[in-house]
């Protein structure tokens, strides 16, 4: 399982927040404010539903490091 | 920690960590060191030397300066005269570690979007929050504190790092949503790295079409490419640069100093070693051993694009702060757009090359 990060596309027509989550193999950890959703699922799983979730931006979670404040030297940066 | 490199560019090299009375027994296996890099705690410069020779068996003793606020350093040099109208309330959101907690700093709210956090945790777990804030708002003066480009300005808190975690698209496209309803005008983002995502692309773009300027660190990796999300179309990169005589010689800061590109402006002036650079750079700004504020009242120096990028956005605050027209536009694009240009057409080249400095140095004289 992977998460994913699902925003709601502007004017175009999609499935709800909630009828996202009704989608088989699709669990929906966090709904922000109807706009976007953080999801658990297969990557095929997802990609499976790519029809129904066109209403939607779908990626990975991506990950930002933690700024390192105790090297200064570039190749730790 | 103590750090010696016999061959940088291929990181080979051994570290240590001093014990009470500052002594560190490092199995080096070499006479000569290229590279040595001291890192104190904040209250002192650290160390750096290079090519040292040692010889086996022997010890060398180096010490390393406390740290005074009331010096000059690269942040006051430029802009210790900035002119930041506190009559007109600019916003400034920060997606970072937290903010504070910081008498200087005037954190009007906060909110920490990390999935699994309390949405009202907003203090800073890290440290480098809380410096990227001082740089664009601290207001105080030397000896009791700092001075930031604009200080005093109104700061948001928006926490994307989870507590001693990774940051993540989710959080920072939350903070970009939350940061229009909450009517910020510039967002200061120091961070970045990984592959081009969409979400973020978007969350930048959308923050443009709310009026907002997006003003994000290039990245430290030593003149590589400049980095996602600075990357972005609709972002506004920022490298760092610095100046000779603005931390002392011999300081943890001095292996920032890389020439070639020279400054034509001024032979003193530097790109960070560690600078990302590219087509996109928008903007150079001092990052290399700058003081700011830190978590509990306290102060000390940092280097990093993270630090060139809230001078970025101070300087965007104090001019948009005189700029009464594009404050008071409506907060879509054309408003963003308008902000973008005000910085750009007060900055000044100093002679680095586009790929280095894009517009140059947000001008002293101007901000």
């Amino acid at each position: 399982m992977n998460r994913f990060v699902l925003k709601r596309k502007l004017n175009v027509d999609g499935l709800a927040p909630e009828q996202v989550g009704d989608l088989p193999g699709i669990s929906v950890i966090e709904n922000f404010l109807g706009k976007a959703l953080l999801v658990e699922s297969d990557t095929s799983t997802l990609k499976g539903h790519q029809e129904l979730l066109a209403g939607w931006v779908v990626s990975r979670e991506v990950s930002y490091p933690v700024p390192d404040l105790e090297t200064h030297e570039p190749v730790d940066r | 920690m103590v750090k010696a490199f016999s061959d940088f560019s291929n990181h080979v090299g051994v570290s240590g960590i001093t014990d009470q009375n500052g002594i560190v027994t490092l199995q080096y296996g070499a006479t000569f060191i290229e590279r040595l890099y001291i890192y104190s705690p904040h209250t002192h410069w650290g160390a750096y030397r290079s090519n040292v020779t040692v010889a086996s068996g022997t010890a060398i003793q180096i010490e390393i300066e406390p740290v005074d606020i009331s010096v000059d350093d690269a942040v006051r040099h430029y802009y210790g005269s900035s002119q930041y109208d506190a009559t007109t309330s600019v916003v400034v959101g920060v997606l970072d570690t937290g903010v504070g907690p910081h008498n200087d700093l005037n954190i009007v709210d906060g909110r920490n979007t990390v999935t699994g956090e309390p949405a009202g945790d907003y203090q800073d777990w890290n440290r480098h929050g809380t410096h990227v804030a001082g740089l664009i708002g601290s207001d105080s003066t030397p000896p009791a504190g700092l001075r930031g480009l604009a200080p005093g300005v109104a700061l948001r808190a928006y926490r994307v790092f989870g507590n001693g975690k990774k940051a993540t698209n989710y959080a920072i496209m939350k903070a970009r949503i939350h940061a229009a309803a909450d009517g910020c005008e510039i967002l200061n983002l120091s961070l970045g790295g990984g592959p081009y995502d969409q979400i973020i692309a978007e969350s930048i773009q959308d923050a443009r079409d709310h009026g907002m300027l997006v003003i994000i660190a290039a990245g430290n990796d030593s003149r590589k490419p400049v980095n996602y999300s600075a990357a972005y179309t609709d972002a506004t990169a920022i490298s760092a640069m610095g100046r000779d005589g603005t931390f002392p010689q011999g300081s943890v800061y001095d292996a920032d100093i890389l020439k070639p590109p020279n400054s034509t402006t001024n032979p003193r002036e530097y790109i960070a070693d560690f600078s990302n650079v590219g087509p996109q750079i928008a903007i150079s700004a001092p990052g290399s051993g700058v003081l700011s504020t830190l978590p509990n009242n306290e102060h000390g120096p940092m280097s990093g694009t993270s630090m060139a990028a809230p001078v970025a956005s101070g300087a965007a605050a104090c001019l948009l702060s005189r700029d009464q027209m594009i404050f008071n536009m409506p907060k879509n694009r054309a408003r963003s757009d308008a902000i973008e240009q005000l910085l750009q057409s007060n900055c000044t080249t100093r002679g680095f090359g586009s790929i280095y400095e894009g517009y140059g140095l947000p001008d002293p004289a101007n901000v």
